[in-house]
């Protein structure tokens, strides 16, 4: 059986990276304890919040409505220092590098919410008690949602999840909008030269995402030149954004600029080719095999539900995907058109 | 009225069709066949496992089987609907596990067992394991499974070729060889398991409600023949190589009446004791898994080790099943069977693995495993019992500077 916690977070900017550090901490206070059992765990933050997930026999319901309490319960204040200096290194490792610094340009141009990571900014003023007063402001049982895959008496679950999340009935205070302290980014001696375009606009859940995602990479590996790139999707808070960044040497960097401003109408134009069978195709492959063992449906269908509040919602879309057609992908790209944030690194 | 297996099948959500029990190497062609409900499946897992393997290569073409798997393996890829295929050859059996849409679950059924699927481009399939063989088969790894197989079966045994062959006996291997292996595949014992959600396996033969398998009785097979093993003599063989790490195989005899999920749960057990968390100083990697050998089983570890600690890994290696001994405190070895359980329950949760599962228990025994109340029913002498009944190792040590001591005991 399977048992998955969300917990919706609404972090203030000030707070951005603070669910990230609730969540790494649940991590690794519950692998020892799913050990013991044999239990597989998984500790997420999504765009949206949190997700807690436990799966193991259903006579081990006891144990793994523990590990829930256990994955949820207040992360402890003096390992907080410890996991904020882990994501600040990790946001310092990103800018400085050059695909570092243009991934993280393009998230913050195109985000409509704090990023889940943070920025060097928030995550610098992320005290202990921030993170806790986070914590115990989220952590609330009314705003919880549990999964349960499998079979187990209502009466026993609620016993058993009743001492869930925070329950001082003191609820801290959202704090206010105040501007963050940015640093700079480093400077960097770079050798070549680094791109990237966001476009936003798409909708969290529709198969176009990732159908013009695959369209979009098949492109670039068609495109002239000699240059390397990629394509990103990412949640910028107000729904998916599609991005492609690229690095070339300056003499072949025009070549990398065109293919990437070309894109678009690139993946547009392969709609109507046999890549859009085969991009539905791996699409379909990737979300089918998603499902496979208790984690991965409760993680799956759970996320579904979290987005669109149906529990149908895992049908609903495989069912968009199966109804997919080149058309929709051409309206898509056209939506997108005029929406492209660009950053370059010289 | 419905005969008792039948029955008993239909309670768990099963169908089984064409039962032979037990099977063994040597028997006419039986066929088993399965349909296991899942109701928590959105996907569907279909195994065919045969009970033929490298070890019937012909001489001369080793590497035969290998090939047919593979180029079955791209064929099934090809079905609409297919997400994903993978292609297993031991010496001794060789399966397909297909993983589809509901919708495909059908076509693959038909398409697994079906000759004319791989014709259209066998040539090239055979062409690919060539190529990739010049990649793969003059590797460390690959010598040390060899090296490891003749130690075990004999250096004349055909259980001792190498599983993808050689160079020239790759090369050899044309399409009307691989479509002969194919058909003599089709005429060997084999299972045919599938898993899925009700609307798509509950249509065959009885196996129409999905019932908590967690109840059911266990199948009766009568065994009166004194308990075998492949030997019952110790043995060491240590290869000098000039490479960065030292390899070791150790296999330990496993008598043949020992209980499946016994032998499962002290493989587990010395997967625990082997991959500790943090790990243990100077080793690599190291598994343990059961191999099947021409006259039984063995349960085999593997290890791969740094030089400087290669000795002592080794005799830790040799004495695991003796330091699993009873008296085991009570309250540790609670938590090592729930954790075994939960081991079990949570790879049989994922459709792929369950279907494998079934199709080797089938394939092997006959029959197959409720695993639920197989895992509650061990106890603490069980694993011991098993430990203990291990026969001496024989144990393979490949790399820099191995000793060539005499074995122990």
């Amino acid at each position: 059986m399977g048992l998955r916690l969300f917990v919706p977070l609404d972090e203030a900017a000030v707070e951005a990276g603070g669910g990230w550090i609730i969540a790494r901490l649940a991590e690794r206070r519950i692998a020892e304890a799913a050990r013991r059992l044999g239990a597989e765990v998984s500790v997420r933050r999504t765009p949206d919040g949190i997700a807690y997930s436990v799966a193991g026999p259903r006579t081990d319901f006891d144990y793994l409505a523990y590990l829930l309490r256990l994955a949820s319960s207040a992360p402890e204040a003096p390992f907080i220092e410890d996991a904020r200096l882990e994501l600040a290194g990790a946001l310092d490792g990103l800018r400085e590098t050059g695909p570092g610094q243009v991934e993280l340009d393009l998230r913050m141009r195109t985000a409509s919410a704090p990023s889940t990571t943070g920025t060097p900014g928030s995550v610098a003023g992320l005290s202990a008690g921030r993170v806790l007063d986070l914590w115990s402001r989220t952590h609330r049982p009314e705003r919880m949602t549990l999964l349960v895959a499998g079979r187990v008496e209502t009466p026993l679950l609620l016993a058993s999840l009743a001492q869930l999340g925070a329950t001082d009935p003191t609820i801290p205070d959202r704090p206010g909008v105040v501007g963050l302290p940015e640093s700079a980014p480093p400077s960097l001696s770079l050798i070549r030269r680094f791109t990237g375009r966001a476009w936003s606009g798409l909708e969290a859940g529709d198969p176009v995402v990732p159908v013009l995602a695959r369209l979009a990479a098949r492109a670039l590996r068609d495109a002239p030149g000699d240059f390397e790139a990629r394509v990103l999707v990412w949640d910028a808070g107000s729904g998916p954004v599609l991005a492609a960044t690229g690095v070339a040497f300056p003499d072949r960097f025009a070549a990398l600029d065109a293919a990437l401003d070309g894109l678009l109408i690139a993946a547009g134009d392969l709609a109507r080719t046999d890549a859009f069978d085969q991009a539905v195709g791996e699409v379909r492959r990737e979300w089918l095999l998603e499902f496979g063992g208790t984690v991965g449906r409760i993680e799956t269908v759970g996320a579904d539900i979290d987005r669109a509040a149906r529990p149908d919602a895992a049908r609903t879309r495989l069912d968009a995907l199966d109804a997919l057609t080149p058309d929709r992908v051409a309206a898509a790209v056209e939506r997108l058109f005029g929406t492209a944030a660009r950053v370059t690194v010289r | 009225m419905r005969p008792p297996v039948a029955r008993w099948l239909g309670r768990l959500g099963l169908a089984l069709a064409s039962v032979s029990m037990p099977v063994a190497p040597g028997l006419s062609a039986q066929e088993y066949r399965a349909d296991v409900v899942d109701s928590a499946a959105v996907v569907v897992a279909t195994t065919l496992a045969v009970h033929s393997g490298s070890a019937d290569d012909p001489q001369g073409f080793e590497g035969l089987t290998h090939v047919v798997a593979e180029a079955h393996r791209v064929a099934l890829e090809r079905v609409p609907g297919v997400l994903s295929v993978e292609a297993t050859v031991t010496r001794w059996s060789v399966g397909w596990t297909v993983v589809s849409t509901p919708a495909a679950a059908a076509r693959v059924l038909r398409d697994l067992e079906s000759a004319d699927v791989m014709v259209g481009g066998l040539a090239e399939t055979i062409d690919d394991a060539r190529e990739r063989f010049r990649f793969t088969a003059a590797t460390p790894a690959a010598e040390v499974d060899l090296e490891a197989a003749r130690l075990f079966t004999g250096f004349l045994s055909a259980w001792a070729r190498p599983i993808r062959g050689t160079a020239q006996s790759v090369a050899a291997i044309g399409t009307s060889t691989a479509r002969t292996r194919w058909a003599s595949l089709l005429t060997a014992p084999r299972a045919l398991v599938r898993v899925g959600p009700p609307d798509v396996v509950a249509g065959t033969a009885e196996g129409r409600a999905a019932t908590d398998p967690g109840r059911a009785d266990r199948p009766q097979v009568a065994t009166s023949a004194p308990p075998t093993m492949p030997w019952t003599t110790p043995d060491r063989m240590a290869i000098t190589r000039e490479v960065t790490n030292v390899w070791i195989v150790a296999a330990f005899p496993i008598p043949s009446d020992l209980d499946r999920t016994s032998v499962d749960h002290l493989v587990h057990r010395i997967d625990e004791i082997l991959n500790p968390t943090p790990p243990e100083p100077g080793i690599i990697g190291a598994g343990v898994e059961v191999t099947r050998l021409p006259d039984g089983d063995a349960l085999v570890i593997r290890a791969t080790v740094l030089p400087s600690s290669a000795a002592r890994w080794e005799e830790r290696i040799r004495t695991i099943p003796s330091g699993i001994s009873p008296p085991f405190d009570p309250e540790f070895f609670r938590w090592e069977r729930r954790r075994f359980r939960a081991h079990l329950l949570l790879r049989d949760a994922v459709p792929g693995q369950r279907s494998r599962r079934i199709a080797h228990d089938l394939l092997a025994t006959g029959s197959f495993r409720t695993l639920s109340e197989e895992a509650w029913s061990l106890e603490p002498d069980d694993l011991s019992d098993a430990a203990g009944r291990l026969g001496p190792p024989r144990i393979l040590v490949l790399g820099a500077a191995v000793g060539g001591e005499e074995p122990a005991g």
